[in-house]
């Protein structure tokens, strides 16, 4: 019976095993194992790292990496404070009425389609633009920003905070009415102002789901697709285009490349990873401490 | 304060949804026009009439019924297993769960598509759900965790008091008070799948076409109207599929055939 009771555990995660873990470490090793140059079916089997140096020389590679870098923080930067103030205003009202299931549907929709949103409101003869000239702000079309397929990814930015301050705000909002009741009567209670209660409070309080949502934002804006493939511009292109293109070409000898291009964003990925447990320790050890 | 505050975000939120809605029965409006002629129905009745949109619908709900229907059947061992077990690979087990949260997607259906090659099960509807099956499980994992962990171990004790083995735990004791979650994980991991474009597109080939395929396609095209009432007709089969799953799965399917 003991003997039986051990395996349980490992017979339950049979399925998880043939269905999740070894599609998703095989498809690792391949990439690894193409990304060092080994592909017998088109005659390459020598074990090299000829290919990491190939794509480190690029300078499109620092170009892509530096503009998917910077836009995703920024973006998940302002999708997760907007989300935190939005949502601190939010609970200290008092009812919450319909706005909870208004903030439900970006949310639902895919990205691609928040992408085509931004771009019927904010290209140059997007709604906003045409608002403008209707009010005199604007003579022609020329005059309107361009906002669209720009070169500093403005576009892609506003698409990715207008679906993710929602998912922010729905994220943080329950805890900060959890700590309504109790914490925010003590803190008023000892003479606090609204503007320390926020500080000194409801931040602290929040600060392990605002980190690890912006986490989970960056890690997602990094090395997304779509957003970018419909609002980007030719230069500079976000490091998940620059793969797809080299995925997609033709040419089966540059392969190898691709996957060492890849091997570097899921390492990026990896990275965060180490942040995120290394930080929920922290939080655990906080919560020990409470 | 807050009152004004919400007028915002729904003015926000609104504005570019009914935008697309207008879109979609506008005809053409050249700059800098606000209003158009009248209203223009061909796109709907070109959808609605489309014998290919009706075969993409299909073939799109196929692949995420699948998915998530998988997707239930493997996660629900899978937490029930890492939150009620003690074992030794626990931690390893923890972090594969939610690699695919931090391998940029870009990469996850690279890889994906490459292994499948090797392994010869691309361009299938097969192919496509056990690919699906990657980005949406750890969804369902998340959530079904937490609900066993809501629980806790009380639950257990009081079974086992009972006499009940761990598989009887399970289907009579946990499972029927975890109708919410069962819900959510299934809605969940069957509208990730729903508009999963790269993975479809590359692992399908272009043979297996759904929804976000087709509406990547009409998007390249770029004609507004056309993407406006693709993308709404998208929306509106969304969310009446995950309504469906609610009614069914919710409150008669667990009902009948679980208990």
């Amino acid at each position: 019976m003991l003997q039986n009771k051990r395996a349980l555990p490992y017979l339950l995660l049979l399925p998880f095993l043939v269905f999740f873990a070894v599609p998703l470490i095989f498809s690792l090793c391949s990439m690894l194992k193409q990304s060092f140059g080994i592909m017998p079916g088109i005659g390459l089997d020598e074990l090299t790292l000829n290919y990491y140096v190939d794509v480190l020389d690029s300078g499109t590679f620092y170009s892509s990496l530096g503009f998917s870098i910077a836009l995703s923080a920024i973006a998940s930067l302002l999708a997760v404070g907007l989300g935190f103030a939005i949502a601190f205003i939010l609970a200290e009202g008092k009812e919450e009425g319909m706005i909870m299931s208004i903030l439900r549907l970006p949310i639902l929709l895919p990205h691609f389609t928040a992408a085509f949103l931004i771009f019927l409101l904010l290209s140059q003869s997007g709604l906003a633009s045409r608002v403008m000239k209707s009010f005199g702000l604007i003579a022609n079309i020329e005059e309107f920003p361009k906002l669209i397929f720009d070169s500093q990814g403005l576009g892609i930015m506003i698409s990715y905070i207008w679906k993710e301050v929602p998912f922010c705000i729905l994220f943080i909002y329950p805890t900060l009415k959890l700590i309504n009741k109790g914490l925010r009567e003590a803190a008023y209670t000892l003479g606090a102002n609204k503007f320390q209660y926020l500080w000194m409070v409801a931040l602290p309080v929040c600060k392990p789901s605002i980190i690890s949502l912006f986490i989970i934002l960056f890690a997602y804006n990094f090395g997304s697709f779509e957003v970018p493939f419909i609002l980007g511009a030719s230069y500079p292109k976000a490091i998940g285009i620059l793969a797809y293109i080299s995925y997609i070409s033709a040419d089966i000898g540059s392969r190898p490349y691709t996957m060492a291009l890849n091997i570097m964003i899921t390492a990026m990925g990896g990275m965060l990873i180490f942040v995120y447990i290394w930080l929920i320790r922290k939080i655990k050890t906080m919560e020990g401490q409470l | 304060m807050s009152k004004f505050l919400k007028i915002i975000i729904t003015t926000m939120i609104l504005i570019p949804i009914l935008y697309m809605v207008f879109w979609s029965f506008t005809d053409i409006l050249p700059w800098p026009k606000l209003i158009p002629d009248g209203i223009n129905l061909d796109v709907w009745k070109q959808l609605i009439s489309s014998k290919d949109y009706i075969r993409t619908i299909g073939v799109s709900i196929v692949v995420s019924m699948w998915t998530a229907a998988i997707c239930i059947l493997v996660a629900l061992p899978t937490a029930y297993a890492i939150t009620c077990f003690d074992f030794c690979w626990k931690p390893v087990i923890r972090g594969i769960v939610y690699l695919p949260f931090f391998i940029p997607s870009i990469s996850l259906s690279l890889g994906l598509h490459s292994a499948f090659l090797t392994a010869g099960i691309t361009d299938s509807i097969m192919g496509v759900v056990l690919s699906h099956i990657v980005p949406c499980l750890p969804y369902t994992i998340m959530i079904l965790e937490g609900s066993f962990e809501q629980m806790g171990r009380s639950f257990s004790e009081q079974g086992r008091n009972l006499g009940a083995n761990s598989i009887q735990l399970l289907t009579m004791v946990y499972l029927p008070n975890m109708r919410q979650a069962l819900y959510l994980s299934a809605s969940m991991s069957f509208i990730v799948s729903f508009s999963q474009y790269l993975l479809t597109f590359l692992v399908g080939g272009g043979i297996i076409k759904t929804l976000p395929v087709m509406l990547f396609q009409i998007m390249q095209n770029g004609n507004r109207t056309e993407i406006s009432a693709y993308s709404l007709g998208f929306i509106i089969l969304g969310a009446i599929c995950t309504y469906l799953i609610r009614k069914y799965l919710g409150e008669r399917y667990i009902m009948k055939y679980m208990l």
